[in-house]
């Protein structure tokens, strides 16, 4: 058989075959989407990290991701925290409000962005250690008629071909005074944005607030009052902050979106020639430049994998937990 | 006769696209032999593309519309199979290779064709191998095609054509956004497919200068009808008749058709009647030969500024403080690439008309994107009108320059030519009753009175990028920037354009033309600025600079064909100088023509 280069970074996760991959991505999102165990979660992304590093991705680039996590994080736990309906175990009371924390409310929070997390660091399994040829291949392996896979190929060549072609069409309309970045609302207009944009956060602050003290404290009022408070604050700060950049989309963006879908129907119509003029669409079985049978890599990856996989199910759904099956051990 | 033996036979071709009462061709008779390798070519509009989509049987089987009379491709008529039937024997390029090049590496792209067809493995990576050899990008084999060079995306796009073998390969405009290096790559390419492995070779082109070395045979349409079909030189020989038709005369079969005119009963010695002397190598030896004969007599002081020259006129005011100073420029894209511009330094007086000419990547448009505030975070500084533009904010810049881009099209949203010159003009805040004067004023100049309620995008591509010209030039700029103007445009498009550039220059306005197209800077240019790999190779008059070949060819450059050509007969006292036909045909006969490539009638002098 003769061998076939693959571009990249060579790994031994690149070399599996895509179909293994989304194997097992499919599996790992199925599971993390199900499961509020933050055990198991936590785990899952040890996987995955575990996968980044054979795969020789850089680890930095969860920096950004990281940071997310942790800012969602904070409110996830805060707000689940304080407000969790079927709270047994309380951590602490705040002072003066005399509002209780749940434990159970925090690993609820913490789940959810653990859950969002473990999703999120998985897609580069697939999205960075596979070619798109050898994805479009795996796909067609599946039984996918190919025009519709072909398609979802070129939906992702689209994606930057749009992005230089709007640039090209800003810059173009930058030489005749049209520059997108200065576009903004008059003083007056900004500062009553402004004003607007505070207090729905302020009014948003106040419901939840209430809220939360209603249910902390039992007081004997509908809560539905201070719902809709916070949600009407939340409102009118996304109006308010979809205002500042209103002169930006109506007289900057959506006047640029004219030349950007004529480019990209005539370039379409050009690509529709090309692939009509190298035969697409032939009725005869079609074969791939690209191998993508299964090797002895990707039964030992899914040996592995499935391996640590029920592994860890097992543990902590079974068997109690990482926890119990430590104290087994020390047993 | 057999199919192998004339594979393209079209019999009373007629065509009209869906929804269009004009016919695009009308009654086209044509057989292509085996292994042949013919032009066509055309002014915009006049049915090239329409008659190569045929071949293929896009048009009609894709695209629809009313087809009459007979096409036969290798025996089989392409609108009675599919086009995946047709496109097995037939290769297909189009001009814009972005648009053809689809997969995320070289081998997938080459590839798809195979792969639809079902060749096995192993067969096709053989295949593979031997495109990319073919086309000598086999070192490229492991890149990505947005890192190729436009000749090398545009030869990977034959390659993805060459993978299955075709008998035919068919090529509409390839080249037309490709500088030298890539046309020449490109129709290299070409004549090795079809001298080593005989294929049939149709190319529609507008490089004639290029395409003489080497099609066999060239068919002309002129709306949508066949009006020769024959060798070039026999076809050039009726250079006054195509000059009509709107297709670009190769400037060698001008000068010959002009010099055979004068000679008159004494034409023979340029040789044969009916056949015209359209390489630069037949003419040179045909001019020889009249020398020798005293049939011309070349004078040194030959009349200079003929042809709309302007190489020699003065810039209005010599001691003038320029309106462009840059100094000591360099920039680069990204930390980790190799410079962009390395240390650029040149100005440009008030009323001067300079060109930049280079290949592709030598910075050309990079300096004009800095001066026009585009890229930024360069060093060095750039002074418009004496002020540091890099404090200047984009509107600012863009009352003082304009620039004209490549792609008119981007520059281009309004739903009528009238509403696309306001846009500017209101962005600039001013009263209404000048934006109507303004309006009127660019629609007058630019002869476009009668598009002004037209949608910009039906109009042609010579008359948007007019548009785009007048919109810019209605917000008054004092220096406009023509970025490679004549891409894409015929004969017709590229003069009308340069023309209204002149045309403004002597409203006051400093031009700076970047351009790769020679002729067009010999013409239309005082001063040449030279770019290659990031510098400044020669900044002199444009009279001087085509002298230096030598620092031209450094950079993948030649003077035009015409000058070329007085070049070789130096040492027949023929003046080296010359920049135009009409200068040379001067110089050799006295004969004095203001213009031979007049296309715009409401142009004028002025």
């Amino acid at each position: 058989m003769i061998p076939v280069h693959i571009l990249g970074t060579e790994s031994f996760i690149h070399r599996l075959s895509p179909l293994t991959k989304l194997f097992a991505v499919v599996l790992f999102w199925a599971t993390a989407l199900v499961t509020f165990d933050p055990t198991l979660l936590a785990l899952l992304i040890c996987v995955s990290l575990i996968i980044w590093v054979f795969a020789k991705m850089n680890l930095r680039n969860l920096r950004p991701l990281l940071m997310l996590a942790f800012m969602v994080g904070v409110v996830m736990i805060t707000f689940n925290g304080f407000a969790f309906w079927n709270g047994k175990t309380a951590l602490f009371v705040l002072p003066i409000l005399g509002w209780e924390f749940w434990y159970e409310g925090m690993i609820f929070g913490l789940s959810i962005v653990l859950k969002i997390f473990a999703v999120v660091t998985i897609v580069p399994l697939l999205t960075q250690t596979t070619p798109m040829p050898h994805f479009m291949a795996g796909l067609s392996t599946l039984k996918l008629p190919y025009k519709v896979v072909f398609t979802l190929g070129m939906a992702f060549r689209l994606v930057p071909l749009i992005g230089m072609s709007f640039k090209d069409i800003t810059e173009s309309q930058t030489l005749r005074g049209h520059d997108v970045k200065t576009m903004k609302l008059g003083p007056g207009a900004e500062r009553i944005r402004k004003w607007v944009s505070r207090a729905g956060l302020l009014l948003a602050a106040i419901g939840v607030i209430l809220w939360l003290g209603s249910r902390q404290l039992q007081w004997d009022v509908s809560a539905t009052g201070f719902i809709i408070t916070a949600v009407v604050g939340v409102v009118v700060y996304l109006l308010a902050t979809v205002a500042a950049i209103l002169p930006r989309l109506t007289k900057g963006y959506i006047p640029l979106f004219i030349p950007l879908i004529l480019t990209l129907l005539r370039r379409s119509s050009d690509l529709d020639i090309a692939i009509e003029s190298r035969g697409f669409g032939a009725p005869v079985k079609r074969t791939f430049l690209v191998d993508i049978g299964m090797t002895w890599r990707d039964y030992l990856f899914l040996t592995i994998f499935l391996a640590a996989f029920v592994g860890i199910v097992y543990l902590v759904v079974f068997g109690g937990g990482l926890r119990q099956a430590m104290i087994t051990v020390g047993d | 006769m057999s199919e192998s033996g004339v594979p393209i036979k079209i019999r009373d071709l007629t065509y009209s696209y869906t929804g269009a009462d004009a016919r695009a061709l009308n009654g086209i008779d044509l057989e292509v032999k085996k292994g042949e390798y013919i032009a066509i070519l055309g002014a915009n509009g006049a049915g090239k593309t329409t008659l190569c989509l045929h071949l293929n049987g896009i048009l009609p089987v894709v695209l629809g519309g009313r087809m009459g009379g007979d096409v036969e491709i290798l025996g089989k008529a392409p609108y009675d199979q599919h086009v995946y039937e047709t496109a097995l024997r037939v290769g297909m390029v189009l001009q814009d290779p972005e648009a053809q090049l689809f997969s995320s590496d070289v081998m997938s792209e080459v590839a798809f064709a195979a792969e639809n067809r079902g060749v096995p493995r192993e067969e096709m990576i053989r295949q593979i191998d031997w495109a990319l050899e073919v086309v000598r990008l086999s070192e490229y084999k492991l890149g990505s095609p947005p890192n190729l060079s436009g000749g090398q995306k545009q030869r990977l796009v034959i390659a993805s054509n060459l993978v299955i073998r075709p008998d035919i390969m068919v090529l509409d405009e390839p080249t037309s956004q490709l500088d030298p290096i890539g046309t020449s790559e490109v129709f290299r390419t070409l004549r090795e497919l079809n001298k080593d492995f005989g294929m049939t070779i149709v190319v529609a082109t507008h490089a004639t200068d290029e395409i003489v070395e080497y099609a066999e045979r060239i068919v002309v349409l002129e709306k949508g009808n066949l009006i020769y079909c024959d060798t070039p030189n026999r076809v050039f020989f009726h250079a006054p008749r195509l000059r009509d038709a709107f297709v670009h005369v190769p400037e060698v079969a001008l000068l010959d058709n002009q010099l055979r005119g004068v000679a008159k009963d004494k034409a023979s010695v340029y040789g044969p009647d009916g056949v015209a002397n359209v390489r630069v190598s037949e003419a040179s030896q045909a001019i020889a030969r009249a020398i020798d004969a005293g049939v011309v007599k070349p004078n040194k002081a030959f009349k200079k500024g003929l042809g709309r020259s302007v190489s020699d006129r003065p810039a209005d005011n010599n001691n003038a403080q320029p309106v462009v100073e840059v100094d000591h420029l360099t920039f680069r894209y990204n930390p980790r690439d190799p410079l962009a511009l390395e240390d650029i330094n040149f100005s440009v007086r008030k009323g001067e008309v300079v060109g930049i000419i280079g290949q592709n990547g030598a910075g050309k448009t990079t300096i004009m994107k800095c001066l026009v505030g585009i890229l930024k975070g360069y060093e060095g500084t750039i002074k418009i009108h004496g002020q540091d533009s890099a404090k200047m904010g984009s509107f600012d810049i863009a009352k003082q320059v304009g620039l004209i881009l490549q792609n008119p099209d981007n520059q281009l949203f309004q739903l009528s030519s009238e509403e696309e010159i306001a846009f500017g003009l209101k962005n600039l805040g001013l009263p209404e009753d000048e934006i109507a004067r303004r309006i009127d004023e660019v629609l007058q100049l630019t002869a476009m009175e009668e598009y002004r309620k037209i949608y910009p995008f039906n109009l042609s591509l010579g008359d948007r990028r007019k548009l785009a010209v007048a919109s810019i030039y209605a917000m008054h700029p004092s220096i406009l920037i023509f970025d490679e103007p004549t891409t894409g445009q015929d004969y017709r498009g590229r003069y009308q354009l340069c023309d209204l550039a002149i045309r403004l220059n002597k409203r006051g306005a400093t031009i700076i033309m970047i351009s790769h197209d020679m002729s067009l800077i010999a013409r239309y240019t005082q001063r040449t600025i030279v770019m290659g790999k990031a510098k400044i190779l020669l900044e002199a008059p444009t009279r001087e600079a085509f002298g230096k070949t030598d620092i031209l060819a450094s950079t993948f450059l030649s003077p035009p064909p015409i000058v070329t050509l007085a070049q070789s007969l130096a040492s027949k006292g023929v003046p080296a100088d010359v920049l135009t036909v009409e200068e040379l045909l001067q110089a050799l006969t006295g004969e004095e023509i203001q213009n031979l490539t007049q296309v715009w009638d409401t142009m004028g002098a002025g």
